[in-house]
């Protein structure tokens, strides 16, 4: 069992949370108007990082708020979280 | 209040199981419904000055801002439950008193109001097992060092959502959703049960 | 014949308190203090066990959980435990046991034949015999588990109690021996949170069995002395019996503690196991080391041990497992063992095929009087139950240079070296490094938040182990952020040895397999041949040769065997053995029992039970249940002599001719409040919302990006920016966190708050043409005439003299209204609405019920008319699939797959023979069918007998259905039926839907 900063309560067992994959989907905004494989594309084209992967979680069990993470799918590491809306790397301070 | 009268509690179907157990009042564990309890979700923006001015002078508190309760003077209690959303706890006034109170007072602020008073029920729970009996289903660590007198968290008891207050040193509370209230009473009598026998 | 190996002074054990167990249906004594193994070693009982695949003679080879061989089938019934390791049982009154591969008996063994035609089922036999033909395999794979399998699985339920408990700590410190009560006590001196488990009764460790003295006195007196220090720490927990089994993710490390395996089944009570999830900011794994055997002909021959569990037999259970005793070591420690059995009478020649050295040990054993052969090896064991001679070579240059005799004997302690246990720290991500030096696997570079001390870091000398406890437990402190602790200096004497000669296999290379079989895996009957083999084939990766070979499977998962196995594959491939590798070590350490992984999780504890404020009503009215999702909901009412059928017939009539009542609280509840609540909505549900009024009510079908419909339900618009949304009973959370999701992550800016209700409000459906003279009876300030409240709108009130949301909505095509109140008054609320209704015969009704009649109306249930792959479009419901706006799924809508006209789609099925209703899941074909391959149309969803139609109805998805209406099709049924049915309408009753409106 992981165990996950949520930027709000802090380090939390991972059973409080659920997953959400991939961050950073953004939904199109003019989705009527895409072709059907760009719209393909948006419902089911995923990475499937080997390293440091952006994803989203919710802390179920606790403060109800979706976050973002970087955690490297190797050694199952938080590099960090941080709430929706904060910008992904670059922001060199980490919630952990 | 007449209303105490009509009113039923959450553990009415357990209620003799509860009186069996603790017939004895032991010393390590207890577990009392304080039911009825007033329940009124608030959500909020934070970072408005007006918003959290009207609720602190309405509520004659102060907002915690991160995992803690705060008290007024009047019975009332605010516990923090996320970065926009506290629990209003009252044992005075009614959920629709406060309800209408909070509406009005924070009438063109942008803001969510919500009686769920018969939504929760709160656990009582006391005596020098009480960490033991907790970390059977709860992931947290319940430690005096982490977990101080007037601290507040949400998290779960088994598979069912809690949240927890330290009260005192040997005492706790725990708000849980009413259609749980019964299975989380029975996984905590069974996780309990070394310490009653 | 009472304990004839038993030693007559010394031990750990209790002679005040002799014991009498059974083995094997023979009564035998012990005392207190013995383990199993140990009590059959000190009746003589050596042969204990068959192997697995050639059911050769066994005994008992270890004394610890790196036992292979001594397993059983532990009591029976409800306390039937299968592969316990006898080595690990403490004995207690009354113990039963008996051996497991071996029917009828050990000595009679059905299967002990297959030792003769063991050179004809190498590695691999199984695999090449018998995959032709092919489809015998299921027959030969029934003989082969059966012949092969370890224990049987118990049939009886078990009786014991299991739990679980999360623990926090600031150290954890795995093992109870002289690393780890140092480094416990260091840290917990220095007011850190200090956890140390230990998998024995009592800690010590390798001091239990050791004659080292610490301060000049006796080790045990250390540990003592520690240990009381240790019990007056307030913030040190000590776990006895408790083996660290798993170090997962994160630092959490799961224990089992097995607090009543050690008394008789009858006298426990309590918790028989509890398992710990110990999250720890620091962990010091002080596991010690397990001896390695050696590898030559016959090894496994009852009689043969290793060298360190001989010692352990003496000096902890005063027993001494032989008299006339070859010890076979590559090292200086086990000579140890030479000077135990020597001190215990016994007669010892020590085989070393290194040359004579000048370490401490040795030179004690000379001093003695103890026979030294340098320079030679056992090659092989002779004996057929038991070991009764060794047959010896000379060993120089690494080679065996001719026969060196052969030597009586009636015990060979062998000892080829110690493998530091890096179980814990491989599980925890970390590699081990070969030491060349030392011969063995030792932790290297730490990935999660560990260290390793003493034995199982490589360091095998006492004073070097307490220097290195003491020295981590410090630094761990200051990482924590506590001062350091005390550095005590314990005084031991030090130890000189001579090196260790690698020693992997005792033989010609050239010669394997041609003689009698040398083992590596006792358990898994893997001999070096089998190795050879292996790699002959081909198979040059460690992990593969382990699943060709079976070498590390089972219940000891390799601890003895496995590092032998890879010294011998890289001989094999001529390679190093670092090269050669590991395979994978992973949770468990040991078997976990499946009362311990479960826990107190089981039957009624499974899933919470949620229960709605009228459920005691119920129960007394003598409603049975049914289960949707987590909640218990009435099924139906029965009266006395009336069963379902019967129960659901007046209930449904008595809806459609006067007026019944259903608990509706477990519908979902979402409270939506702000000023772009109705932007949510539209972007939630197919159809538009912008429009609805205050104090009106719409029906809503929520579709996920896919286009599928994933719920649905009815909002109210109570207020200008306040809604109230209902879900499904099952799909609550589910939408509230879809809700929550779209909001936080994609439009933050919306200002609209989610606060779920479900809890707070009970909602009861009062339906039929009487509904409204009810409610007229029990709530005065409102007016329920049609025309001042109409249809799909809603009310503030009060009911009962309860504040109350009344909505005139309805899932039975009736006139009907819904009742919400807070749940506190719920009950009092619902007994008024029965009083009220009494004159009316009001006829509470459940969830068969409520089905039966929305299926009339060809209402759907989200979850058993769609299953996540029905578009509305397929519903039939196009027509509230906005054209103007977008919304959640509407693209997806007009994929070139969804858009074809031969997608399964909802319709009615009336059963030719009205008598007949069709089972749900029951598949739709074109014509009767009498087997083979039959395209299948779709299949039945919903169906039901009808009473108010007095016929059978079903709904159903169907292939292009929408345009089959008025055709035929048949439904198949198990038994090779196929029944007719007319594909119609779903809308079976009050086809224009007037009922609701008056």
């Amino acid at each position: 069992m992981l165990q996950i900063t949520c930027p709000w309560c802090g380090l939390r067992a991972e059973s409080e949370f659920s997953y959400g994959g991939e961050a950073d989907i953004a939904r199109p905004s003019d989705s009527e108007a895409l072709s059907d494989e760009a719209w393909g594309d948006y419902l089911f084209m995923r990475k499937n990082t080997k390293g440091v992967h952006k994803e989203q979680w919710l802390h179920a069990s606790g403060c109800r708020r979706w976050f973002n993470a970087e955690r490297d799918t190797v050694t199952y590491q938080f590099i960090r979280t941080y709430p929706v809306g904060a910008s992904g790397s670059g922001d060199t301070h980490g919630a952990d | 209040m007449s209303n105490q009268l009509i009113q039923e509690a959450p553990l009415v179907g357990i209620e003799s199981k509860l009186a069996r157990v603790f017939v004895k009042a032991p010393t390590s564990f207890g577990l009392v419904e304080r039911s009825f309890m007033t329940h009124v979700t608030l959500r909020g923006d934070p970072r408005s000055k007006t918003f959290v001015d009207v609720v602190e002078r309405t509520l004659q508190l102060t907002l915690p801002a991160g995992q803690a309760m705060t008290h007024s003077p009047h019975g009332c209690s605010a516990v923090w439950m996320g970065p926009d959303e506290w629990l209003i706890e009252s044992t005075e006034e009614t959920g629709p008193e406060l309800e209408t109170a909070l509406r009005n007072a924070l009438a063109g602020e942008h803001h969510a109001v919500v009686d769920v008073s018969s939504g929760f029920t709160v656990f009582e729970l006391t005596g020098p097992k009480v960490r033991d009996v907790l970390a059977k289903g709860c992931p947290l660590d319940l430690h005096p060092r982490v977990f101080p007198v007037g601290h507040s968290v949400q998290s779960h008891y088994f598979k069912a959502g809690i949240t927890l207050l330290r009260i005192d040193e040997e005492c706790y509370r725990l708000v849980v959703r009413r259609s749980f209230a019964e299975y989380c009473c029975l996984m905590l009598l069974d996780a309990a049960d070394e310490f009653l026998r | 014949m009472a304990q004839t190996n038993r030693i007559a002074k010394g031990g750990r054990i209790n002679r005040g308190a002799p014991l009498t167990f059974q083995f094997n249906g023979k009564n035998y004594q012990g005392y207190e203090g013995d383990t199993l193994a140990s009590a059959l070693l000190a009746n003589d009982v050596h042969f204990v066990a068959r192997s697995w695949k050639y059911h050769r003679p066994r005994g008992i080879i270890t004394a610890g959980v790196e036992e292979p061989n001594a397993l059983v089938q532990l009591e029976s019934g409800e306390y039937e435990v299968p592969n316990a390791r006898s080595t690990e049982i403490e004995l207690y009154a009354g113990l039963k046991a008996k051996s497991v591969n071996a029917e009828p008996s050990i000595e009679n063994d059905r299967l002990a034949v297959n030792q003769k035609i063991s050179r004809f089922i190498p590695a691999g036999f199984y695999y090449k015999t018998f995959m032709w033909p092919q489809k015998m395999w299921p027959k030969y794979e029934e003989f082969i588990r059966d012949a092969a399998g370890l224990g049987v699985a118990p049939t009886e339920l078990d009786a014991d109690r299991y739990d679980k408990a999360f623990a926090h700590c600031d150290v954890l410190v795995v093992g109870g021996g002289p690393a780890g009560l140092a480094a416990a006590w260091v840290a917990g001196r220095a007011g850190a949170r200090v956890i140390l488990a230990d998998n024995q009764p009592e800690l010590g460790g390798s001091l239990l069995t050791s004659t080292e003295a610490i301060d000049s006195k006796p080790a045990l007196e250390w540990v003592a002395k520690l240990e009381a220090e240790l019990a007056t720490m307030p913030e040190v927990r000590i776990l006895r019996r408790s083996t660290v089994f798993g170090y997962q993710d994160h630092n959490l490390l799961t224990i089992c503690e097995r607090k009543t395996d050690h008394l008789p089944p009858r006298q426990r009570s309590g918790i028989r196991e509890r398992v710990w999830k110990v999250r720890a900011r620091k962990v010091i794994l002080a596991t010690g080391a397990h001896e390695r055997p050696l590898v030559f002909a016959n090894n496994d021959l009852p009689g043969v041990m290793t060298a360190s569990a001989v010692t352990t037999y003496v000096r902890r259970y005063g027993v001494r497992p032989g008299k006339k005793v070859v010890l076979f070591t590559n090292n200086d420690a086990a000579y140890q063992t030479a000077v135990d059995l020597s001190e215990a009478g016994a007669r010892v020649v020590v085989v070393d095929p290194r040359p004579s050295g000048r370490g401490t040990l040795p030179e004690l054993a000379r001093r003695l009087g103890i026979e030294v052969r340098n320079q030679t090896v056992v090659v092989r064991c002779g004996g057929k139950l038991r070991v009764d001679k060794v047959e010896l070579a000379r060993y120089q240059n690494g080679k065996l240079a001719g026969s060196a005799g052969t030597l009586d004997c009636d015990l060979v302690a062998m000892s080829g070296g110690y493998n530091p246990v890096v179980h814990l720290f491989a599980q925890s991500g970390g590699k081990a490094r070969w030491d060349d030096e030392k011969v063995c696997f030792v932790p290297g570079k730490s990935v999660q938040a560990e260290a390793s001390v003493g034995a199982c870091n490589g360091t095998f000398a006492l004073d070097a182990t307490l220097a290195e406890a003491v020295g981590v437990a410090n630094a761990t402190l200051e990482q924590l952020g506590f001062t350091r602790g005390a550095a005590p200096v314990w005084k031991t004497a030090h130890v000189d040895e001579s090196a260790i000669l690698p020693l992997w296999l005792v033989g010609e290379r050239d010669q394997v397999g041609r003689g009698d079989k040398q083992f590596v895996d006792f358990q898994n009957d893997v001999s070096a041949a089998d190795i050879y083999l292996a790699a002959r084939e081909g198979y040059h990766s460690v992990e593969h040769v382990k699943r060709y070979t079976a070498m590390g499977f089972g219940t000891d998962q390799g601890k003895l065997g496995n590092i032998n196995g890879m010294g011998i594959l890289a001989e094999a491939l001529n390679q190093s053995i670092p090269k050669t590798g590991t395979t994978t070590f992973r949770p468990n350490f040991t078997p976990v029992t499946f009362g311990a992984i479960a826990g107190r999780e089981l039957g009624d504890f499974l899933d919470p039970i949620r229960k709605t404020c009228i459920h005691e009503w119920h129960r007394e009215q003598g409603a049975l249940f049914e289960d949707v999702g987590q909640w218990k909901r009435p099924w139906y009412y029965p009266k006395p002599g009336e069963y379902l059928h019967a129960a659901v017939a007046r209930e449904c009539l008595a809806v459609r001719n006067s007026v019944g009542m259903l608990d509706a609280s477990t519908l979902g509840k979402i409270d939506i409040q702000g000023p772009d609540a109705a932007i949510l909505l539209n972007w939630l549900y197919t159809n538009p919302w912008s429009k609805l009024e205050v104090g009106k009510c719409r029906y809503g079908l929520m579709l996920d990006e896919n286009g599928m419909v994933f719920d649905d339900g009815v909002t109210t618009r109570l207020a200008d920016q306040h809604y109230l949304m209902t879900t499904t009973s099952g799909g609550a959370a589910r939408v509230m966190n879809w809700m929550e999701r779209w909001l936080q992550t994609e439009w933050p800016h919306l200002k609209v708050h989610l606060t779920s209700v479900t809890d707070h409000w009970a909602t009861f459906a009062v339906a039929g043409p009487n509904s409204r003279r009810v409610l007229q009876k029990v709530c005065a300030d409102i007016d329920f005439a049609a025309e001042a409240f109409p249809f799909m709108t809603f009310r503030a009130g009060t009911v009962a003299g309860v504040a109350a949301r009344v909505m005139r909505i309805s899932f039975s095509g009736e006139l009907a209204y819904e009742v919400n109140v807070p749940a506190n008054f719920g009950r009092k609320v619902w007994e008024a609405l029965m009083a009220a209704g009494a004159e009316f015969d009001i006829t509470p009704y459940g969830t068969e019920t409520m089905h039966v009649l929305r299926a009339e109306k060809g209402y759907i249930i989200v979850g058993q008319d769609t299953d996540g792959s029905v578009s509305p479009i397929d519903l039939g419901m196009e027509g509230m699939v906005s054209k103007t706006k977008d919304f959640l799924g509407k693209r997806s809508l007009f994929r070139s797959d969804t858009r074809r006209n031969d997608r399964k789609q909802l319709v009615g099925l009336k059963p030719v023979d009205p008598t007949v209703v069709l089972p749900e899941g029951g598949q739709i074909v074109a014509a009767p069918t009498s087997g083979g391959i039959t395209p299948m149309l779709g299949h039945v969803t919903s169906s039901y007998y009808s009473p108010i139609l007095a016929r059978s109805i079903a709904m159903a998805v169907m292939k292009g259905g929408q345009s089959r209406l008025g055709e035929r099709a048949y439904v198949a049924l198990r038994d090779g039926q196929c029944v007719p049915v007319e594909v119609c309408s779903p809308v079976f009753y009050d086809v224009e839907g007037k009922r609701q409106h008056v």
